[in-house]
This record gives C-alpha cells, structure tokens and sequence, in this order.
C-alpha cells in the first residue's frame, strides 16, 4: 500500500486515539484520586485535610478558605451513610460520579436540624431504615467532598472539631 | 528487506495517529477550558461545568484543571487566565484588580500558579474573600497582584510562569446563576515590568 493510501487510517487511527482519550480522562484521573484515597485511609472512609496552602496538592485548585474532608465511595455491596454536624457558616456535602458530574450537594441552609443524614445506594428505591435523604448512584464509584468555610482563623480550631465529627461509612 | 521496511513503515504510521490524536485532544481540551462557553472580560465561565449535562471535552478539561466543582446553582467559578488587554497572565507582571461586592452568599479570588495550584510565598496570602478584603470608601474593592510587596490588598504571584485568577461565588443569586453572562465582574488591568 503506498503512502497516500494510508493517510485515511493514519486519520481514523488519529481521530480513535483522540475520542478515547478524552472520554478516558476523566475516569482515569478520579480513579487516580480513589485510589490515593484509598491507600491513604481506604475505601468509604473519610479525610480531614487541613486548610489548603501552597504545600496542599490533593485536588487541584483548593479555595485556601474551605476545610475539605473527601471520602472515596464504593457502593457495589452496601449503601453507604453519610452524617455531619452542620455549622453556623457556609458548608456542603456534595457527591461526584466516576466521570466527574457533581450529581448531588446539599449545603447549610438546605440541610434540615442542624445535622445532615444522607445514604447513598446503588440500589433503585432503597430506604433508609432512618428516614435519611437517599440518593442513588450514577456509579458505584465516586468521590464525596465535604466543603466548611473558615473566615476567621480564630475560629479554625472550632471549625476543625465541626469538620471532624463528619462520617462517612457503610451503612 | 521491503518486508522489514513496510513493517517499519506500518509502526510508524500507528505512532504517527496516536501522536496526533492525543496532541489534538490535549489541545482541545486546553482551549476549551481557557475559553468557557461565556465571556465577561478576561473572565470565562460555563453554565455546564461540573453537571451532567457537560460535553466530553468539558468534563476532561474539568478532571485535569478545576477538579470537582459544584454546578453552578451552588457555586460558579469565573476564571481568568488573561488580563483586560487579552495577554496571558504571568508572574512577571502586577495586576490591579478592581470591582464591586458580587451578588452572592460569599465570594472570593484566588491566584493559581501554572500547575493549578496555590502559590507559595512568606506570607500565606493566597485569596482575597469579601470578608478579609480592605474595601474602598465607595465600597468598592481594589487587589494588588504581584510578586513584589504592595500596599493594601496585595495578592502574592510568586514570580515566574502563568498565573491564573478564580472568581468563586458560593450559592449566587438566583438572578446571577440563571443568567452567568450578566454578572458584573472585576477588571484586570496588567503592567509588565
């Protein structure tokens, strides 16, 4: 076959290699995340970080005023409950599927009673035995990610024991 | 020979289209998260980022620069890597930022080195939020960003390579976040020694 002839599949080899690695990418780089969580605390576990400065490389572009807490999800088997003390601030829990949609958040003015109770299943219609908020899945894999704003540095120690008392296990 | 020198030729063609096809993409990807479906200035934004409604090359550019944004009724993110003028921002240069209190439960700008995260410098000074900044007796604001010391509200650059601002308006209001386009937003005008 001479040159010419094959530049078409030089061409369609391009355009495959291209479409594969941008519908890849994103799937990669939160199984990359999952996976230094994991090593780091484990699969449907929670971190506490500390607030974001320039020695913070977790996830890129932290808000240097958001104490985050990230736990890495993995519903497969079990649902998965979610509990966290609300504080006065602004503050958010929020769900990200494996390919990166941010499909669930709930923050202090739409969480009720000063604390948030919320399960996460892969299974359609499934209740939970505590009348928590039940979210289903998009995958059974993702990332929750806790965000409390601190204003005040005086008040980080305050907002550090909030941020702790945030769970995140199998139910 | 002509066998081993079509086989050759074969492997690197195969080289040649997957070159190609990952140069395109990541440049694809660069633009796209550079541009932003809106404008306002320097700033661009999406009204998609971060939802499930986000187009392929929306959600790579997300998993490589702005990983695990909120979608923007909880919180949109302007982000700036140009000055009012259109040249890229560098840590070369000083930048005044100016504008007014934005229509939003709480707001901030942050300054990003090239690699997307904060930049280091002595005095951990890596954002200004509209609780923490000096304001002007019009109660309008005024940032300073630079790699040398300034007065007032000095934003530190840290002094070599691209830098980036981000605009994050946490819960906007409503009238902002059914209408990205129509946020007034600061300016950034640039001086480069």
């Amino acid at each position: 076959m001479t040159l010419a002839r094959r530049i078409p599949w030089v061409l369609a080899g391009a355009a495959l290699a291209h479409v594969a690695a941008v519908q890849m990418l994103p799937r990669f780089i939160v199984y990359v995340v999952r996976h230094r969580l994991e090593r780091a605390v484990g699969v449907n576990h929670i971190l506490h970080s500390p607030l974001p400065d320039s020695t913070w490389h977790t996830i890129v572009m932290p808000s240097p005023d958001l104490l985050y807490s990230v736990c890495a999800y993995n519903v497969s088997d079990r649902p998965l409950l979610v509990t966290a003390d609300v504080p006065q601030g602004y503050w958010s829990v929020s769900a990200f599927a494996d390919n990166t949609d941010n499909f669930f958040v709930q923050n202090d003015r739409t969480a009720s009673h000063g604390r948030v109770r919320v399960v996460f299943s892969s299974q359609p219609g499934f209740k939970d035995p505590d009348r928590g908020v039940v979210v289903q899945v998009p995958s059974s894999t993702g990332i929750i990610l806790f965000r409390q704003l601190v204003l005040d540095r005086n008040e980080l120690a305050r907002a550090q024991q909030i941020q702790n008392g945030a769970t995140c296990a199998p139910l | 020979m002509p066998r081993a020198r079509n086989l050759l030729t074969s492997t690197g063609l195969v080289v040649l289209s997957v070159v190609l096809g990952l140069g395109s993409a990541a440049l694809s990807i660069r633009i796209v998260s550079r541009r932003g479906a809106i404008r306002i200035g320097p700033w661009a934004t999406s009204t998609t980022v971060g939802s499930r409604e986000a187009g392929m090359y929306e959600r790579a550019a997300v998993a490589i620069h702005a990983l695990f944004v909120l979608n923007r009724a909880e919180t949109i993110y302007y982000r700036a890597h140009v000055d009012d003028s259109g040249r890229e921002l560098d840590a070369r240069c000083d930048y005044q930022i100016r504008g007014r209190p934005l229509d939003s439960r709480w707001w901030s700008i942050t300054a990003y080195g090239s690699d997307e995260f904060l930049i280091a410098n002595a005095q951990d000074r890596y954002s200004f939020n509209m609780a923490n900044l000096a304001r002007e007796p019009d109660g309008s604001f005024f940032i300073r960003a630079s790699s040398r010391p300034q007065p007032g509200n000095w934003l530190p650059l840290g002094g070599k390579g691209h830098v980036s601002f981000t605009l994050r308006l946490y819960v906007p209001s409503a009238e902002i976040a059914a209408h990205l386009e129509r946020a007034t937003l600061p300016s950034i005008a640039g001086e480069c020694r």
